[in-house]
């Protein structure tokens, strides 16, 4: 007993399943490029895996999973969340009662989602996320 | 960085030895088999002493600390200490719902040098290493998380001894932890925040054996 003790300790033989934390980041600034505060800005699970899907199939709240992981944008309009690299398709989601969208610089549609097509990377920093009033 | 407190365990325990033959015949002397043999059980509170991972994401529970300690001369000898706690998530930006409990256990060895104070007093000063794993459960989706933490760590005990044979006593002490390793895997820019961790965890309950 007292040799696997000094072993793990010694030589950090631990056995590891999962030891991944992403950071996903963001500053959240309107049109004129001010931050914006006090949004609540969730990360959710969804089963859209990509821009296209959604632009192809539209947005209603049964296709995201809520997983309770959320931030409130600070005055500089900073988010960050910490999560495990994993299987989830993830996505950025602001609940419609806040009245702003993501604003697509592709896609002619604005949605309250935004997915994140390269969640495997363990630093995903979206910089200047422009919102926009929601119809 | 292994190495280096691979060394510090060692000198400090070569430090001990050379103070405690220093010592008069007049010293009492708490252990006196040639090898003497103590184990402990208490109870535990893990404190987070910085403002890094472990402190923002876990609220921290109480727990047990389990330790065993082997007198080699006189005053010194070596230790084995296993504590676990409990965690929860406690702050939203971090691993959410999918991950609703976590367990926080550590295994240290440590050198440890003990001086009579006061009657049935003794303090004890302690240097070693640790490791520690905070298993996150998650869903059948998300799978389990591992994080795997290890480092140096130093403490002070004191153990109060219930009567002049000194069989069973009550021990208190803070053992703090400096996590040094750099096994979690994040961004560059989260590296410090995420595994440099200094945590401590209080110790209150008895010792049995001498």
């Amino acid at each position: 007993m007292l040799s696997i003790i000094l072993i793990l300790i010694i030589f950090g033989c631990t056995a590891v399943e999962d030891n991944t934390v992403i950071t996903i980041k963001g500053v959240l600034i309107d049109r004129e490029l001010n931050p914006i505060q006090d949004i609540k800005i969730e990360l959710v699970s969804s089963d859209i895996n990509s821009s296209q899907e959604l632009q192809n199939f539209g947005f209603n709240l049964s296709h995201i999973d809520r997983i309770d992981v959320f931030d409130v944008s600070n005055e500089r309009g900073e988010f960050k969340f910490f999560f495990p690299r994993s299987s989830l398709n993830l996505a950025l989601f602001i609940d419609q009662d806040q009245g702003l969208n993501f604003q697509s610089t592709e896609l002619d549609e604005n949605f309250p989602i935004l997915i994140i097509e390269d969640s495997s990377s363990l630093d995903l920093n979206f910089e200047d996320l422009i919102l926009i009033p929601s119809e | 960085m292994k190495k280096f407190t691979i060394s510090i365990f060692i000198l400090l325990s070569s430090f001990g030895y050379s103070q405690s033959i220093e010592k008069d015949s007049l010293t009492q002397s708490r252990i006196d088999n040639p090898l003497a043999v103590q184990v402990g059980l208490q109870g535990s509170i893990f404190t987070s002493l910085d403002d890094n991972f472990i402190s923002q994401a876990y609220s921290q529970d109480i727990g047990f600390n389990l330790v065993a300690r082997f007198g080699i001369k006189e005053f010194i000898g070596i230790g084995l200490n296993y504590n676990r706690h409990e965690f929860k998530i406690d702050d939203s930006r971090f691993f959410g719902s999918n991950f609703p409990t976590s367990r926080f256990h550590s295994f240290m060895i440590f050198a440890y040098y003990q001086q009579p104070i006061y009657k049935n007093l003794t303090a004890e000063l302690k240097f070693g290493l640790f490791d520690s794993t905070i298993k996150n459960r998650g869903t059948l989706k998300t799978g389990n998380l591992k994080y795997n933490l290890s480092g140096v760590i130093t403490g002070l005990n004191m153990v109060c001894y219930l009567s002049d044979k000194k069989v069973i006593g009550i021990s208190f002490g803070a053992n703090v932890h400096f996590s040094l390793s750099e096994t979690i895997e994040t961004a560059p820019a989260e590296q410090n925040f995420i595994n440099k961790n200094i945590f401590s965890t209080l110790n209150l309950g008895i010792v049995i054996g001498n």
